[in-house]
C-alpha cells in the first residue's frame, strides 16, 4: 500500500502527539520523589518513551526498510480505506446507546442491525430484517428475561 | 508424590461435576464454533462470555473460558485447510501447508492429523504445566516486587519483540497499552488520572469494552465487504479417507513432539502467544527437513509441527497465568482479568489457597481437550456448514452482542461508547499495521507494574539500584535487555524473519 511519502508519517506523528500529551498531563499530577513516587511519576515516564518510540517508528519509515515497515504483522493491513463500513457500524452502535435505555431492547436492536447493513456495498432487506427480528427475540430471552439486564424490551428502563 | 495424586483426584473431582463437564462443553463447543468462523477470534468470544459468567462460580467460569480460548485453536484450522483462510490470527501457518493437502484431495486427512496433532501439543504442555506450574509458583514466594516488576518488564517486552511485524510498534503499542491502563484513581493516593471529569472513568477503562472495540469491532469492520471464498465441498465424509496409513504416521511423530516441545516452551514465557510458536515450529522443521522444498506444496509435517505447537503454547500459557499471576498472552490477559473480577488473585497463593480451583481447572483441559477430539473428528461435516453462513448475517448479531454484553456488565451506556471509540481506534491500528494483542497486555499488566514499582521503591529507600542488586530480579532484566538488544541487531531478525517466510 504505496502512501504519499509525507502522510506516511503521520501514525507515528499522531504516537508522537499522543505521547507528548500523557506526559503533558502527568506533569500537572503530584510526580513525588523516587523514594515516593507520586500519581504523576509512573505516566509521564510512559507518555515520554511513548513520544521516544514515535520518533523511533518516524525513522524507521523514513529509512524504508521494506521489511519493517510493510505491514506484515498478524492483523495484517488491508488496501484501500473501509469509510462505509466504519461510518455505518459505528452510527448503528451510537444509535443502539442511544436507544437501548430510552427505547428498550428491540428497537435498538432494529436500529443496530439496520444502520449496519448500510455499510455494505449491496444488501437484500428480507435476510436483514429476519436477522432483526431472529436477534430482537433471541436478546430479549437471553439478556432481559434470562439474565434479568436491567432494560425493558420495548419501552424506556 | 502421595500429595501429587491427591492433588490430582481433587481436581478430577472438581473437573469431572456435571456441572464443570457441561460448562467445559459448552466452552469449548462455543470454542471451535468462534474458531472455525473467520471474523470472530477467542479473544472477542471470551470477552462476550465474560459478562455472562457473573452468574455462575468462579471455577466454572474459568473453565468455560479456558474452554473457548483452547477451542478455538482446533476451530481455527479448519478454516485454514478448507477455505485458505485462517478463522484465528495463530493459525495462518496451518494454510501454507494445509492448504495445498485439501487441493490435493487429503482435506480429510489434514483435518484428522490436524486434531490428533492438537490434542497431543495440548497433551504435552499439560503434563508440563501440572509439573512445572507449583514448582515456579512455591519459588515465585520468595519474590519481592523488584522481581515482580522485571519479570513483569520482561513480559511486555517479549510481546513486543517476538512479533511478526515491526518491533518498534510493537513496543509502542504496549506503551500505549500502558498509558491506557492509567486511566482512573491513584490507589495510593486517590488521585484521578486521565479521567477529564468523566465519573464513568474514576474506575479506569473495562477491560470487556475494550477487548471488544479493539478486536471485535475492529475486525467487524474490517471484514465487511470483503469478497466470501466458496467452502469447498469435501462430499461425503469417510472414517477410512481420514487415517493417515503408516508411512504418514512416521512422517509426523518427530515434527508433533518437536512442535509440541517448541510451543510448550514459547507459550510459558510470559507475552507471546501461539502465533510466534507455531511460526517457530514450522521454520525449524523446514529447516531440519532434508526436502525443504516440499514445504509449502501439502507437507505433512509443516501441517503438525505449528499445529501441535499452536495448542501446545496455548496450554503453556497458563504457566506464568497460574504461578506468577502474569499472563502469557492476551487472551490469557483477558482470563486473568476475568479471575479479579471473579475475586480471585491470580499468583503464588493460588495453588496454595484454592487447590481445587487450580487442579480443577487444569484437570478440565484433559477433559476440555479430549471432548474437542471426538467434536472435531466425528462432526467435521458439521463444522464445514458452518463455514458457509454468509458473514452479512452474522456480523449484525455479533456486534448486538457485544454492545448489549458490555452493557450488561456494569449496566452503563458509557461502556458502549468506550466499545465505539476503540473499535475505530482498532480499525486504524490494523489499516496502519499496528498489532492489537501489546496494547491490552500492556493494559493489564500496567496497573501491576507501576504498583510493584511504586512498591519496590518505598521498600528500597528510593534505591533504584535494588532492581540490579536482587539476582532474581536481575536476570529477568539482564534478558529483557538481551531482547531489545536483539531488535537493534536488524541483520539476527532479519534472517529469522527471512527462513520462517520464505
Amino acid at each position: 500500500m504505496p502512501l504519499a511519502p509525507l502522510s506516511r508519517h503521520v501514525p507515528a506523528g499522531v504516537i508522537v502527539l499522543l505521547g507528548g500529551a500523557i506526559a503533558a498531563i502527568a506533569a500537572t499530577y503530584p510526580l513525588g520523589s523516587l523514594l515516593r513516587p507520586g500519581p504523576g511519576f509512573f505516566p509521564l515516564v510512559i507518555g515520554l518513551l511513548l513520544a521516544a518510540l514515535g520518533l523511533a517508528l518516524m525513522i524507521e519509515t523514513w529509512r524504508g526498510d521494506p521489511d519493517m515497515t510493510e505491514a506484515d504483522d498478524d492483523s495484517g493491513a488491508e488496501a484501500g480505506f473501509a469509510w462505509r463500513p466504519l461510518i455505518w457500524t459505528c452510527a448503528g452502535i451510537l444509535a443502539f446507546s442511544q436507544l437501548l435505555e430510552r427505547a428498550g431492547l428491540i428497537p435498538a436492536t432494529f436500529a443496530l442491525i439496520l444502520l449496519a447493513a448500510l455499510g455494505e456495498a449491496q444488501r437484500r432487506w428480507g435476510p436483514v430484517l429476519a436477522v432483526c427480528m431472529f436477534m430482537a427475540g433471541f436478546g430479549t430471552a437471553l439478556f432481559v428475561w434470562g439474565l434479568g439486564v436491567p432494560v425493558e424490551a420495548i419501552g424506556p428502563s | 508424590m502421595l500429595d501429587f495424586l491427591g492433588n490430582l483426584r481433587l481436581g478430577l473431582e472438581t473437573a469431572l461435576s456435571g456441572e464443570a463437564l457441561l460448562f467445559c462443553l459448552l466452552g469449548v463447543t462455543v470454542g471451535t464454533v468462534v474458531g472455525v468462523l473467520p471474523g470472530l477470534g477467542a479473544l472477542a468470544a471470551i470477552s462476550l462470555a465474560l459478562p455472562l459468567t457473573y452468574y455462575i462460580e468462579p471455577t466454572l467460569a474459568l473453565i468455560m473460558l479456558a474452554g473457548i480460548f483452547y477451542g478455538a485453536q482446533y476451530g481455527g484450522s479448519t478454516a485454514s485447510i478448507l477455505l485458505n483462510l485462517p478463522g484465528t490470527a495463530t493459525a495462518a501457518v496451518t494454510c501454507l501447508d494445509g492448504y495445498p493437502l485439501a487441493q490435493q484431495g487429503k482435506a480429510l486427512l489434514a483435518l484428522f492429523v490436524t486434531a490428533v496433532n492438537s490434542f497431543v501439543g495440548s497433551s504435552i504442555a499439560i503434563i508440563l504445566l501440572m509439573g512445572f506450574a507449583p514448582l515456579i509458583a512455591e519459588f515465585a514466594l520468595r519474590f519481592g516486587s523488584a522481581d515482580y516488576f522485571s519479570v513483569i518488564l520482561l513480559g511486555l517486552v517479549a510481546a513486543s519483540t517476538l512479533t511478526l511485524g515491526s518491533p518498534i510498534k510493537a513496543l509502542a503499542m504496549v506503551v500505549l497499552g500502558l498509558a491506557l491502563g492509567q486511566v482512573g484513581t491513584d490507589l495510593n493516593t486517590g488521585q484521578f488520572r486521565y479521567t477529564f471529569g468523566i465519573w464513568e472513568l474514576a474506575d479506569g477503562i473495562s477491560l470487556v469494552a475494550l477487548a471488544m472495540g479493539l478486536f471485535g469491532v475492529a475486525e467487524i469492520i474490517a471484514n465487511i465487504g470483503k469478497p466470501q471464498p466458496a467452502a469447498r465441498q469435501i462430499g461425503r465424509i469417510r472414517f477410512r479417507d481420514m487415517l493417515p496409513d503408516r508411512s504418514q504416521w512416521r512422517q509426523i511423530w518427530r515434527p508433533t513432539l518437536r512442535g509440541s516441545v517448541i510451543g510448550s516452551f514459547v507459550g510459558a514465557l510470559p507475552g507471546t502467544g501461539p502465533g510466534i510458536a507455531s511460526l517457530m515450529a514450522y521454520a525449524a522443521e523446514k529447516r531440519l527437513s532434508k526436502t525443504p522444498e516440499r514445504f509449502g506444496r501439502g507437507a505433512l509435517e509443516g501441517l503438525s509441527a505449528p499445529e501441535a505447537a499452536n495448542n501446545a503454547s496455548v496450554q503453556a500459557a497458563f504457566i506464568p497465568t497460574l504461578s506468577l499471576g502474569i499472563p502469557g498472552d492476551a487472551v490469557v490477559a483477558v482470563l486473568l482479568g476475568a479471575m479479579i473480577l471473579h475475586g480471585i488473585t491470580p499468583g503464588p497463593n493460588l495453588i496454595n489457597d484454592q487447590p481445587e480451583m487450580f487442579w480443577g481447572l487444569i484437570m478440565s483441559f484433559w477433559v476440555g481437550n479430549i471432548m474437542l477430539l471426538f467434536l472435531n473428528i466425528p462432526l467435521i461435516g458439521l463444522w464445514v456448514r458452518l463455514l458457509s453462513i454468509p458473514y452479512h448475517l452474522l456480523y449484525p448479531g455479533i456486534l448486538i452482542f457485544i454492545c448489549i454484553g458490555v452493557y450488561s456488565a456494569d449496566n452503563n451506556v458509557f461502556d458502549i461508547y468506550v466499545v465505539l471509540g476503540f473499535g475505530i481506534m482498532g480499525y486504524l491500528m490494523r489499516r496502519f499495521g499496528f498489532p492489537a494483542t501489546p496494547v491490552l497486555l500492556g493494559f493489564v499488566l500496567g496497573p501491576l507494574l507501576e504498583e510493584h514499582f511504586r512498591r519496590a521503591m518505598l521498600l528500597s529507600h528510593g534505591d533504584l539500584t535494588v532492581f540490579l542488586q536482587r539476582p532474581i530480579s536481575a536476570v529477568f532484566l539482564c534478558l529483557s535487555l538481551i531482547m531489545l538488544l536483539s531488535v537493534f541487531l536488524p541483520g539476527l531478525r532479519r534472517r529469522f524473519g527471512k527462513s520462517a517466510r520464505s
